[in-house]
């Protein structure tokens, strides 16, 4: 028996340009962290060996910060890495894999070549490094013909698709389900989708350690096999993220339904560390949305690591109201109605009157409450 | 509110007191020419109520008369809601205020608080008044200079009339908030957009500029990534060809075909080496062959020129013998024709003596008959001399034409005195009858007619004695005259030689016959003697004379006429013969000549001949001297067969030489070297690009460009959604702001609608049809005709003006329903209304004054002449 653990899509580097720079630096720190995270657990674990399924890095050139970043963390680990190009760091020659090479620190090996290599004793790992981004080919294929000494636990490692998960772009390095009989694997460890799945006994993807994106629920988290020759391993599931990556829609119609989903959120969840992805939807009074939004810019955006509010679903009905809390009657009343009865039309217009409508809601207020003081 | 009396001095131009009293209620009029301080009056009245006593501003110096010390003084009598009061008011020097009114009397400042509540102002500033602070007076109060300015009213007015408009309209207007969220959102939109063009300014500008950034950017790390990728592309490359190359150096197939081409070369060689042997020998048996063969054609060659010589030896003399015959016939001929020709010439020339001869005789004959004809000329010439001579005398008569004319004149002088003497006298016609005697004065009288000039003494016979005496009146004078006419016709008579008057005329006209006559006969004598050039004879008589003289007279030698024209023909047939003979004889010649050459030239032919077949024959002779005929056959027999068996040595060698192609062989084997070369240079070139490439990678590779490129991309990502946002943004706020502008505008039309109404019944008398759009500040903006808007500024400065005093009058009849204190003051107003408008203005402002006081100040006395107001006049109004 062996106990490995089995880690893929590292995806070390990953910009998230698109983030303040506060947040922007605490993600990318979290997924060099994640490897110290992972060599300790390995320690604790007493896992001798580390196979990273591909995409250790988010590109074929990530800078020589990341890289040695990486294996110094790597380095301090009591246990083997195993790292195999995936199709963001797929191999080439003279590329990425020839620098970690020249760098790597003795307990990190790199395994670009197709050929299988001895873990240890009377254990085998049949690697199925990718060449390129995209192929068609299925990277395990030669799996069936790599030998290995009779009565050895043969491991398969590779990185791609079993199935199309109905991504955007058609799936590449389709890998077929049964592989691990066929090609008679006691375990085939995948790495691509970013999520922990097991496909059956013998085969799963253990999914990112720490998440990079939303459209996962959970944190990140790794797999702890024990492998054994000819019996399926057993397979355990263990959390190594720091971030929560959660999206969710909430559909409002009124205070209640703000005030309850709010609740859900701050009782289930780790709030600093998480990353909410926020759609609403419905349909409330403009009072409600501006009060609404005002919570979610003013509080909650805070109290999360980062919030992506998309509010344009949230639509507003104008009650009599709203209309008078602009002004009863007058000159804003009446550009108040205006502007409401373009929004009722609906298209890019109405949106637009809409978004109009609630900016002089605001501003009224404000005229209002400075007028008061 | 109504002005009663005015008082002003100290005050600009007004240093003398003025006072203007009695000031009517309705409509007031102060004509006045320019100058005379109406204007001024206006700025009194403002500085009384709107200027605090106290003030020292600019303006309130201003007030003082120029280069004086003193206190501009003002005080006003005014009505408010039927109370009278009295102000008076002392500016700058012992500056004071008194205000009386019916519930007392206020000074200093308490009196200038009880102004400003009594009429409805503002406290000045410091500099004085302004428009927005004196309320609706501010507004009614129109000066010269803003009278065409359709100005919006003041705050207190807008206040005023909104809270009148608000309680007959009961709608509000947004007020401060909506001034507030209006200022807000034009600032927000200002902040991403310029007001004006709507062009991206502030926050949006700086995305814009942010996208637009980030999109190079992620250009030139996509570009530096792509690089990078193709080095690293382009070394694998290399390293292939690298491979590929050391292998082909390496191939030991090439090494084996190399060792073959070596082994064919040298067995090449050596065929070739063998074949040049054949050549050489093959070479040599075909000359020992060919000299043979020269050797014999020379016996042949020498044996045919004997036989050719000796052929053209006999030929030769054959044509030598035959052509001898030919020439002695050329000869005979010859002398033939010569013969010939020398009868033919004596022929000719004694045909040229015959014509010879006969043309001397003939030309003797000629000659002796031209002495014939000059001798008959001769004959003539003297008749026609002896002629000439008749006529010359004639001619050369010496009565002249004036000898005649003289003659006549004394014809005529006889005449006339016979005429003169026979008046006197006594004609008697006498007739004679036989037998008797009749004398005259003893005379015997003769018949006919006889006039008696004196008494005269006719005897009849004897019968009769009469004595006739003529009658006294014919005096002897007369008698005497014709005496002395007669003696003088006479003398001339005799001196000119002739018998009467008429004989000298006829003697006259026979001379000038005779000279015409004369040039006739002369001509004729020319032409007697015209000379003869065959006798050497000159033209003219003397020469023929002279001629004559010589000549003896010889007719009889005459002979017999040759003839010329025979002889002549004859010589010509001479002639022709023997040019005829010439001819013949010169072909002959010719003949005879070319005979002879050929006769020459055939000799030596034959000569020539004779010599060739000699040595032709001793060249044979030496031939068979030298060799021996027969033995050099035998030898020609023998070199013959050796020389087949050379050639088929030849023929083996190069098909053995032809099998082993030495040229393409080496062509091969430098090929292969080449190759061979070649690729050791690629090998080493690639070698240096491998390295050029690796280091270039090993340099790249760590920069991350990758991950550079992934993150630009994400930036501009960010940065493009980031400009979309803010695009988004600045059109709500646009939206926004159209609509807030929209409402506000809306809102007017509805608020101010009172006051529309009211300058609608004024405005349709002078632009019928059209309505006035106010804004939300109750300025006015234009008016709206047919639906369609006009701005104020699109305007004719008459209408301006005209609408402007409308809306005014509009306010003001707003405000009296207020009950302010209204009061229209216009100065100097209408002044570019044509008179149909002028008309109409003056007509309303007249309906105005019956609801509140109205003071017109101009200075166009007719303009205003027909309006039925209260007029003041400024200088009956000094006090």
């Amino acid at each position: 028996m062996i106990r490995i653990l089995h880690t893929a899509d590292w995806q070390l580097g990953k910009p998230f340009a698109r983030f303040p720079d506060e947040v922007r630096s605490a993600l990318s720190e979290a997924r060099l962290d994640v490897v110290d995270k992972i060599g300790a657990l390995a320690r604790e674990q007493e896992a001798g060996h580390v196979l990273v399924a591909g995409d250790v890095f988010d590109n074929v050139d990530p800078g020589d910060r990341i890289l040695t970043q990486a294996l110094s963390r790597m380095s301090r680990a009591s246990t083997t890495w195993w790292l195999m190009p995936g199709n963001h760091d797929h191999a080439r020659a003279d590329g990425l894999w020839s620098r970690v090479r020249r760098q790597a620190p003795p307990n990190v090996r790199v395994l670009d070549r197709a050929e299988a290599v001895e873990l240890e004793e009377q254990a085998w790992l049949l690697p199925a490094p990718l060449e390129h981004r995209r192929t068609r080919d299925d990277p395990t294929e030669s799996f069936a013909s790599m030998s290995t000494p009779l009565g050895a636990i043969r491991i398969g490692l590779a990185h791609g698709s079993i199935t199309d998960f109905g991504g955007s772009s058609p799936a590449t390095n389709v890998i077929p389900p049964d592989r691990a009989r066929q090609a008679g694997l006691d375990y085939l460890a995948l790495g691509d989708w970013h999520a922990h799945l097991q496909i059956n006994d013998r085969t799963a993807y253990c999914g990112t350690p720490e998440v990079d994106g939303f459209g996962s629920e959970e944190p990140g988290s790794v797999i702890l096999a024990d492998c054994a020759a000819g019996g399926p391993p057993s397979l355990q599931r263990v959390r190594s993220g720091t971030y929560w990556w959660l999206t969710q829609i909430w559909e409002l119609h009124g205070r209640d339904d703000f005030t309850s989903a709010l609740q859900g959120l701050r009782v289930s969840d780790d709030l600093p560390r998480t990353l909410l992805d926020l759609r609403l939807e419905g349909t409330v009074s403009l009072a409600d949305r501006i009060a609404m939004l005002d919570e979610l810019g003013t509080v909650l955006a805070h109290e999360l690591r980062w919030l992506d509010l998309r509010h344009e679903g949230l639509a507003i009905r104008p009650t009599e109201d709203d209309i008078a809390e602009i002004d009863v009657q007058g000159t804003l009343a009446n550009a108040a109605s205006l502007l409401a009865s373009k929004a009722d039309a609906g298209g890019d217009e109405g949106s637009l009157a809409s978004a109009a409508l609630e900016r002089l809601y605001v501003e009224a207020l404000r005229a209002q409450r400075e007028a008061d003081a | 509110m109504k002005l009663r009396a005015l008082e002003v001095a100290n005050f600009r131009k007004f240093r003398k007191p003025l006072e203007i009293t009695g000031i009517a209620e309705g409509l007031n009029i102060v004509v006045e020419p320019n100058e005379a301080g109406k204007s001024t009056l206006l700025e009194a009245l403002r500085a009384a109520l709107f200027i605090r006593h106290s003030a020292k501003s600019e303006l309130v110096r201003s007030f003082c008369p120029f280069g004086d010390e003193v206190g501009p003084r003002v005080g006003l009598d005014f009505e408010v809601d039927g109370e009278a009061w009295r102000l008076d008011k002392q500016f700058l020097k012992a500056a004071s205020i008194t205000l009386v009114g019916p519930s007392g009397r206020f000074e200093s400042d308490a009196a200038e608080d009880r102004l400003q509540t009594l009429l409805g102002f503002d406290k000045g500033n410091n500099r004085g008044t302004d428009p927005e602070s004196r309320g609706a007076l501010g507004l009614l109060w129109v000066e010269q200079a803003s009278a065409l300015a359709v100005e919006p009213p003041g705050h207190l007015v807008r206040n005023n009339i909104r809270s009148a408009l608000e309680a007959e309209v009961g709608a509000v207007l947004g007020g401060r908030r909506f001034e507030l969220v209006r200022a807000r959102i034009d600032e927000a939109y200002a902040a991403l957009r310029t007001a004006r063009t709507g062009k991206p300014t502030g926050r949006l500008a700086e995305a814009e500029s942010r996208a637009a950034e980030a999109g190079a950017r992620r250009e030139v790390a996509e570009d530096q990534l792509r690089s990078y990728e193709q080095s690293l592309a382009a070394l694998e490359q290399a390293r292939t060809q690298k491979r590929l190359i050391e292998r082909e150096l390496e191939d030991p197939e090439m090494a084996e075909q190399r060792r073959k081409l070596a082994e064919d070369l040298k067995l090449a060689e050596s065929a070739q080496l063998r074949l040049t042997a054949a050549q050489a020998r093959h070479a040599e048996g075909e000359a020992q062959l060919k000299a043979l063969d020269q050797a014999l054609a020379a016996f042949e060659h020498a044996e045919s020129a004997v036989h050719e010589a000796l052929a053209v030896r006999d030929k030769a003399n054959a044509a030598l013998a035959a052509h001898r015959q030919d020439h002695e016939m050329a000869v005979e001929a010859e002398t033939t024709r010569r013969t010939a020709l020398a009868e033919r010439r004596q022929a000719r020339r004694d045909a040229q003596g015959a014509l010879d001869a006969a043309r001397t005789i003939a030309e003797g004959n000629a000659r002796r008959q031209a002495v014939a004809r000059a001798r008959a000329q001769l004959s003539q010439v003297k008749a026609a001399e002896q002629a000439i001579a008749v006529k010359r005398d004639l001619a050369n008569s010496s009565l002249t034409a004036k000898d005649v004319e003289q003659l006549a004149a004394l014809d005529r002088k006889v005449t006339e005195t016979q005429t003169l003497r026979d008046a006197g006298a006594v004609s008697i016609e006498v007739e004679l009858t036989e037998g008797q005697t009749f004398t005259i004065d003893g005379e015997p009288a003769t018949a006919g007619r006889h006039d008696v000039l004196q008494a005269t003494t006719f005897a009849i016979g004897k019968a009769a004695r009469l004595t006739i005496t003529p009658p006294a009146v014919v005096g002897r004078s007369a008698v005497d005259a014709h005496d002395a006419a007669l003696e003088a016709y006479h003398d001339k008579l005799a001196e000119l030689e002739v018998e009467s008057y008429a004989a000298a005329v006829k003697r006259l006209n026979a001379a000038q016959n005779a000279r015409d006559e004369l040039v006739v006969l002369e001509r004729q004598l020319a032409a007697l003697c015209p000379g003869d050039i065959t006798l050497d004879l000159a033209p003219g008589a003397a020469a023929l004379k002279l001629f004559l003289e010589d000549q003896t007279a010889d007719a009889d030698d005459a002979e017999a006429e040759p003839d010329l024209a025979a002889l002549s023909k004859a010589l010509d047939l001479a002639n022709e013969a023997e040019q005829h003979a010439i001819g013949q004889h010169e072909s002959a010649q010719q003949t005879h000549h070319q005979a002879e050459t050929r006769l020459v030239q055939l000799g030596a032919d034959t000569a020539t001949a004779e010599r060739d077949v000699a040595s032709a024959q001793a060249q044979l002779t030496a031939l068979e001297g030298e060799h021996d005929r027969s033995a050099l056959a035998a030898q020609r027999q023998a070199a013959g067969e050796d020389y087949a068996r050379r050639v088929d040595a030849l023929d083996q060698a190069e098909r053995a030489a032809g099998a082993l192609d030495i040229e393409r062989i080496r062509r091969s084997i430098a090929h292969q070297d080449q190759a061979q070369t070649r690729a050791q240079e690629e090998r080493l070139a690639l070698v240096a690009k491998i390295a050029s490439l690796e280091a270039t990678v090993a340099s790249e590779g760590p920069k991350g460009l990758a991950g550079i490129a992934a993150e630009t991309r994400e930036v501009e990502e960010s940065a493009a959604a980031q400009l979309v946002r803010l695009t988004r943004e600045a059109d709500v706020l646009a939206l926004l702001r159209d609509t807030l502008r929209e409402a506000g505008d809306a809102a007017a039309r509805t608020f101010l609608g009172p006051v529309t109404r009211r300058a609608a019944r004024y405005v349709e008398r002078i632009l019928p049809g059209s309505d006035l759009v106010f804004a939300e500040d109750m300025g006015l903006v234009g008016v709206r005709r047919d639906g369609f808007d006009e701005g104020c500024g699109d305007l004719s400065r008459g209408t301006q003006e005209q609408l402007a005093v409308l809306t005014r009058l509009a306010f003001a009849d707003l405000l009296l329903d207020r009950k302010a204190p209204v009061s229209l003051i216009l100065d100097d107003p209408l002044v570019y209304s044509d008179d149909a408008r002028l008309e109409v203005m003056t007509d309303l402002l007249e309906e105005a004054g019956t609801r509140m006081q109205v003071i017109l100040l101009t200075c166009r006395s007719k303009a205003f002449r027909h309006v039925a107001a209260h007029r003041i006049d400024l200088a009956g109004a000094s006090a």
